[in-house]
């Protein structure tokens, strides 16, 4: 979800809406979100073969492109110009170190900062809330609460076994 | 020569013989000895207890506390009937689950169960806990007074935090915080 977030400029916040499909332990499933700016990001557990680990697809007016951690760019005819393999998939955690020594140096956010991975985890226990409830959730970015849902807030967080707090 | 080079294989394929009888035939060590007991214990409690998780984590408030409340309940099912009461649960479930503070492994999940309740008679008896118990399950209640940021705990609070129980004072200064602060 935080590759979806980053290339939609949408780091800073999540979806207002989780719509979930298909039953618990039923494959496959999906979870339809929506931003406040109409943007549909849909997540599923099917239909990625080949790709690898943490893939995703975007789709436009345009085409389609999609992608993963085995380092190939698929896309439509539309897009073909785009497609290609990457030899150093796998040195994606070196980049990560990379870019968070040059944000050091220059003084900026890295690309993977700590509010892009918090939102992201927040978006994505939000989709499993919806899952586990089974039901569509309004969600509100500006206060990390869903809207007229009791169940689904009593949901966000849980007692720590003693003697662990948050401090 | 060549009757060395005809022993060799042979030898060698007798140990691949041997080699996997060898491993099968190890002892389990204690680690996975104790992992295999706890996994038997584990699935004969869930086999004997007339409450299934799946059924449990379906069940309204009422039914919920019945279980809490049944001494021929498992701890499975307890714990699982907490957890379903973290979701659905209310001021009539607050009782049963204050009643499991004291419990050593089940009092995390009545806090568990209490902490969603936005009822006050939850922090009532989280507050009434500080009085009975000490160590881990009185941290853990402290914890939870902190989270549901309870002013009517500060007292109680500031008192143990001059107590003599080191960690105790810890959490309990980590709740005043957490109820003084923003």
């Amino acid at each position: 979800m935080d590759l979806c977030q980053f290339a939609a400029g949408a780091d800073e916040t999540t979806p207002i809406e989780f719509d979930p499909h298909g039953d618990q332990g039923d494959t496959p499933y999906s979870i339809n979100c929506k931003y406040a700016n109409g943007l549909k990001l849909v997540m599923r557990d099917k239909g990625f073969d080949g790709l690898g680990s943490c893939a995703v697809r975007f789709e436009g007016e345009e085409g389609w492109a999609q992608t993963g951690d085995r380092g190939v760019v698929e896309t439509s005819e539309s897009l073909s110009a785009f497609r290609k393999e990457f030899s150093d998939s796998r040195q994606a955690t070196t980049y990560h170190v990379r870019d968070f020594l040059d944000s050091v140096k220059s003084r900026k956010q890295p690309r993977a900062n700590a509010l892009a991975a918090a939102q992201t985890h927040i978006g994505c226990h939000a989709a499993y809330i919806a899952f586990q409830l089974g039901r569509k959730l309004k969600f509100d970015p500006a206060t990390d609460t869903f809207i007229g849902d009791g169940e689904a807030n009593n949901m966000r967080s849980r007692a720590m076994r003693e003697p662990w707090r948050l401090t | 020569m060549k009757i060395t080079r005809n022993i060799l294989p042979s030898i060698a394929i007798l140990l691949a013989g041997v080699a996997p009888l060898a491993i099968a035939q190890t002892p389990p060590t204690p680690a996975q000895q104790r992992r295999a007991a706890m996994a038997a214990k584990q699935a004969e409690a869930r086999a004997a207890t007339p409450y299934k998780s799946a059924e449990i984590m379906s069940l309204g408030t009422p039914k919920l506390v019945e279980i809490l409340k049944d001494a021929n309940a498992t701890e499975f099912a307890k714990a699982k009937a907490c957890q379903r009461l973290a979701v659905v649960g209310d001021k009539t479930a607050v009782p049963a689950l204050a009643a499991l503070l004291g419990d050593a492994k089940l009092s995390h999940y009545a806090r568990f169960g209490l902490e969603p309740i936005s009822d006050p008679s939850a922090d009532a008896a989280l507050r009434d806990a500080l009085g009975d118990l000490e160590g881990n399950l009185l941290i853990g209640v402290i914890n939870s007074i902190g989270r549901r940021k309870d002013p009517k705990a500060l007292d109680a609070l500031a008192k143990l935090m001059h107590g003599d129980d080191h960690d105790v004072a810890e959490a309990a200064r980590a709740a005043l915080g957490r109820i003084r602060g923003p």
